[in-house]
């Protein structure tokens, strides 16, 4: 876990470094009109490739507590939020960097339900597209399926784009009611 | 002379389009399969990695062990998005078939989770397959 969440950190330094060489030379990153969603995507979408081996096994407390750090990294629509993850009914292990593709996985579907619904399109529409290109998704399958939603989207509409929306609507309502049973607000 | 050469040119159209027809047969009843490279199983519950049911299958996945299993192993499919428990299948020892683990829809995630049978033990390096 210690070696894990070290890693991280150099990681987090590495992007928040290039993000901010990036913005002093006038290329690469977002542009001044970007908002802090845009930025995170693209800083998730420049941060290096996870460690080969799925990193440390970690059981639900511990996913737990690194999927709160993950997240903070992790652009979210507004009301959006992680307390739908079932972190804590969790049983055996999981890998850190499946844990960090179910956080960033989550927070994408939450932009796809933004982006079908209307809200924050201009921001929308540029995480949508980073989305594959995520840290802890990219060359994954959940990487494979951003990747078609982004096509999707470009061409106004495909099946990987309704059958992901599909599964996404499903997960919103099984977590708003996860987070009420477990006392917590859910995501819009 | 005519009409054999019409006739010709509606066989060539027909031939092609029952051609067409057929590959798309094909691939709509097919599915897309993937190799489990050493599932090392425990009693405790193991994550291997996500997985997305293809849009040419039957909306469901399906997992069998390749190599020959010495115990019996319980696997599963969670959520990717919030690893709630899509469905599970429990697989007796030295059983190679393919069992389902869930029906869902065309390009839902899922993770692939297994242990074994409790008082089982370990069951390392053995390798499976995703139908899906």
């Amino acid at each position: 876990m210690r070696a894990w969440r070290r890693w991280l950190l150099v990681g987090a330094l590495v992007v928040a470094g290039a993000a901010v060489s990036a913005g002093q030379h006038g290329h690469g990153a977002a542009s001044a009109s970007d908002d802090a969603a845009t930025l995170q995507s693209r800083q998730l979408a420049a941060a290096p490739d996870l460690p080969a081996g799925g990193g440390e096994d970690l059981d639900g407390r511990s996913a737990a507590a690194l999927a709160a750090e993950v997240a903070t990294r992790v652009p979210l629509p507004a009301g959006g939020n992680f307390n739908g993850i079932e972190w804590n009914e969790l049983d055996g292990t999981i890998g850190a960097a499946v844990v960090q593709e179910v956080v960033e996985y989550n927070a994408a579907c939450q932009w796809y339900r933004a982006l079908r619904d209307g809200r924050e399109v201009a921001d929308a529409r540029r995480v949508v597209a980073d989305a594959a290109g995520w840290q802890g998704i990219r060359g994954r399958a959940t990487g494979e399926l951003a990747a078609g939603v982004a096509a999707d989207v470009v061409a106004g509409g495909g099946p990987v784009l309704t059958g992901v929306l599909r599964q996404c609507d499903a997960a919103h309502q099984h977590e708003v009611a996860y987070a009420a049973a477990s006392g917590k607000a859910g995501e819009r | 002379m005519q009409v054999r050469r019409l006739t010709a040119g509606t066989l060539s159209v027909l031939l092609a389009a029952l051609c067409a027809c057929a590959i798309s047969a094909g691939a709509a009843s097919g599915y897309v399969y993937t190799d489990i490279i050493d599932f090392n199983l425990t009693e405790t519950t193991h994550t291997y990695g996500t997985f997305s049911i293809s849009g040419v299958g039957d909306n469901s996945a399906y997992y069998r062990w390749v190599d020959d299993p010495a115990h019996s192993t319980v696997i599963s499919g969670n959520s990717c998005i919030d690893l709630s428990l899509y469905g599970k299948s429990d697989i007796p020892a030295h059983d190679v078939a393919y069992h389902r683990l869930f029906t869902g829809s065309a390009y839902q995630c899922f993770a692939l989770r297994g242990r074994t049978a409790t008082g089982a033990g370990p069951m390392s390096f053995y390798d499976g397959r995703i139908q899906r």
